[in-house]
């Protein structure tokens, strides 16, 4: 039981003006797979938003520590260095910045944080250009601009390229599964599943079974207007997808 | 009417030499004055009486007079001042040249003539006046480039704010039939310059693509003025426009587009985005649409704003420290305007001349 790699206790953040998050407590030890669910507006992205440490949004209360480590109190750069990796629901378009100078940057500066030589610009090459043929991305996918014009699906794929490309021990992946085709959705899917191992762990955020049939989460949340309605095992998703949201409300209001 | 005639300097312009800023000049948020020091409305006054027909060879009057109802104060005293024998011919370079012609403008008054004769001519220029020996004196720098019939011709010009004076750029184009024009200009340094650019479409189907960068230091101020005259059918001007406001610094662009009724079926674009760097930056933007044709598709947009917080984030999400996602999103900004240029060996000496000056003074 100790050795969590992400611990979130009674969080509550939101706006300036708004408390979004009303209460967020879960914890997720190394190598497990966590799904949060959830009706449009309920939170989810918000509390990814939080972990990541976006600016913008407050911490009222409460705290999350990520290997025994205090992870508010960090800055978004020092939690990619830690190992936090979020996968965005809408990746920003930065047109005039290269694909490959940003993923330059962003590997050897995680690598320094976390004490490893910078990759010279051959291996690097060489590292990326292979992960960018096995995501059945174009070769000139490099040459473009970060996200600048892509289609919803290469979009995606571009996060899943970081993804690979920055190991992280947590990764939190925010409606990936949402905009691709179904060979695309497959691709990706296997590339989550082959990163699964026992040291890195998944809080997957997605309105769809089928992602989660094949990377069988240990645990489900269903989360509400920014607190935890329940969690539980596959049965949640079997649930909802079967009885639908407002039936689990109803069954959780209920319950003595 | 003869060209001295339309020469003439009107009373308005006058009072504006002698330190008031017409109304018209008022919209450029500069006043001329600042622009226009006591030497120069000296040399005006002494050369009313010249007259401009005279001096000229009739070819190059009637490049001129395809500007006579421009009524910009520094063009007429350009062109009522520069001797023939100032005017020095610039010769293009090969597609692999990589390094720029370095220009001195000898004089108050200078002009160079950029005449492609062959198409894919490429001219890259550097006009450093800081490095210019003499530069206590102001100075109007013109140059007038001609790009024939059918010709593509690629001009680059990097342009060195001197912080000891101020100094007044002409850059004159006109594009006849089915040419191509593409005009890549860099203003830096930390003193002051106003660039004036005045584009003519004369022959139909004519294409120009102006892009420029204003970049900024401490209280520097550059200016650039673009106009951008339709006069034949068919005819395309695009302008990308990107400002870069350092602190206490001051960058203006106002861009005019006219479409005469002798243009249909004309396309005109302007972009122009400037971004705040840090307090007391001031980026002024002034577009300018002026329409006499039913039938035609213009758009404009105007953006200023501080870095997209979106973006930081994304990059500092990814491991990439706060200073480098600045540098890194500065830098982005700026190489966007670039990267139409079509070709890729003059597109890397447009974004290697960026981020050296980028590197040396940000
Ligand atoms: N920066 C913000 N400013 C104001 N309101 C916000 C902000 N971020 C989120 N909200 C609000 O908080 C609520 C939760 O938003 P959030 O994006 O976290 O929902 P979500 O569960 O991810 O929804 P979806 O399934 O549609 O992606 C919404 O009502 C949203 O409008
Ligand atoms: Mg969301």
């Amino acid at each position: 039981m100790s050795k969590k790699l992400l611990e979130i206790q009674n969080l509550r953040a939101g706006t300036e003006d708004k408390e979004i998050l009303r209460g967020i407590s879960l914890a997720i030890q190394p190598g497990e797979v966590h799904a949060i669910m959830g009706q449009n507006g309920s939170g989810k992205s918000t509390l990814a938003y939080v972990l990541a440490g976006k600016p913008g949004y407050e911490v009222f209360g409460g705290s999350v520590w990520m290997n025994g480590k205090d992870l508010l109190s960090m800055e978004p750069e020092e939690r990619a260095g830690e190992g936090l990796f979020l996968a965005f629901q809408y990746p920003v378009e930065i047109p005039g910045l290269n694909m490959s100078t940003f993923l330059r940057h962003a590997v050897n500066e995680v690598r320094q944080y976390r004490g490893l030589d910078p990759l010279d610009a051959k291996n690097f090459l060489k590292l990326v250009r292979e992960k960018v043929q096995e995501l059945g991305l174009s070769s000139d996918f490099l040459k473009r601009a970060v996200n600048a014009g892509f289609s919803g699906g290469e979009k995606k794929k571009n996060e899943i390229l970081q993804l690979l490309l920055l190991e992280p021990s947590l990764v939190i992946l925010d409606e990936t599964d949402s905009g691709l085709d179904l060979d695309a959705l497959k691709q990706v899917t296997e590339h989550i599943l082959r990163l699964k191992s026992p040291e890195r762990s998944f809080l997957i955020i997605t309105h769809y079974p089928k992602l989660l049939e094949y990377l069988k989460p240990d645990v489900v949340h269903v989360m509400d207007d920014g607190q935890i309605l329940c969690s539980g095992g596959w049965e949640v998703v079997k649930d909802l997808e079967e009885h639908g949201f407002e039936n689990i409300r109803q069954s959780v209001l209920n319950a003595p | 009417m003869t060209p001295a005639d339309i020469m003439a300097p009107s009373r308005a312009e006058l009072a504006v030499l002698a330190g008031q800023p017409s109304p018209r000049e008022l919209y450029k948020y500069s006043p001329l004055s600042k622009w226009i020091p006591e030497s120069l409305a000296g040399v005006l006054h002494k050369e009313i009486s010249t007259s401009f027909a005279t001096k000229w060879p009739d070819e190059i009057r009637s490049f001129f007079r395809i500007f006579d109802h421009v009524h910009d104060p520094l063009l007429r005293i350009f062109l009522r001042t520069l001797e023939p024998q100032l005017w020095q011919e610039v010769q293009g370079h090969s597609l692999f040249s990589k390094t720029a012609l370095s220009l001195s403008p000898g004089g108050i008054v200078s002009g160079f003539q950029i005449r492609p004769e062959i198409s894919d001519s490429f001219f890259n220029l550097k006009l450093d006046f800081q490095e210019i020996e003499a530069p206590a004196q102001p100075s109007i720098t013109g140059f007038l480039v001609w790009v024939g019939e059918g010709i593509s011709a690629d001009v680059c010009l990097e342009i060195i704010s001197d912080p000891r004076k101020a100094h007044s750029v002409l850059i004159l184009v006109v594009a006849e039939k089915d040419s191509r024009t593409d005009l890549n200009l860099i203003i830096s340094g930390s003193g002051q310059v106003r660039c004036n650019t005045f584009v003519s479409l004369a022959g139909p189907a004519a294409r120009a693509h102006l892009r420029s960068v204003i970049l900024s230091s401490p209280s520097s101020h550059h200016d650039l003025h673009n106009w951008v005259q339709h006069r034949a059918p068919e005819t395309e001007s695009n302008q990308t426009v990107r400002l870069l406001g350092a602190k206490d610094s001051t960058s203006v662009f106002s861009g005019q587009i006219v479409v005469e009724n002798s243009a249909p079926r004309t396309t005109a674009y302007q972009s122009a985005k400037g971004l705040l760097l840090d307090e007391g930056a001031f980026v002024y933007m002034r577009p300018f649409l002026e329409i006499y044709h039913d039938d035609v598709k213009c758009s404009h947009g105007c953006t200023t704003g501080f870095l997209d917080p979106e973006q930081l984030f994304y990059l500092r999400s990814r491991g990439i420290s706060e200073s480098r996602a600045r540098q890194e999103l500065t830098e982005a900004f700026v190489r966007e305007v670039f990267s139409s240029v079509g070709s890729v060996i003059q597109r890397e000496y447009l974004n290697s001349a960026l981020k050296h000056i980028l590197n040396t003074c940000m």
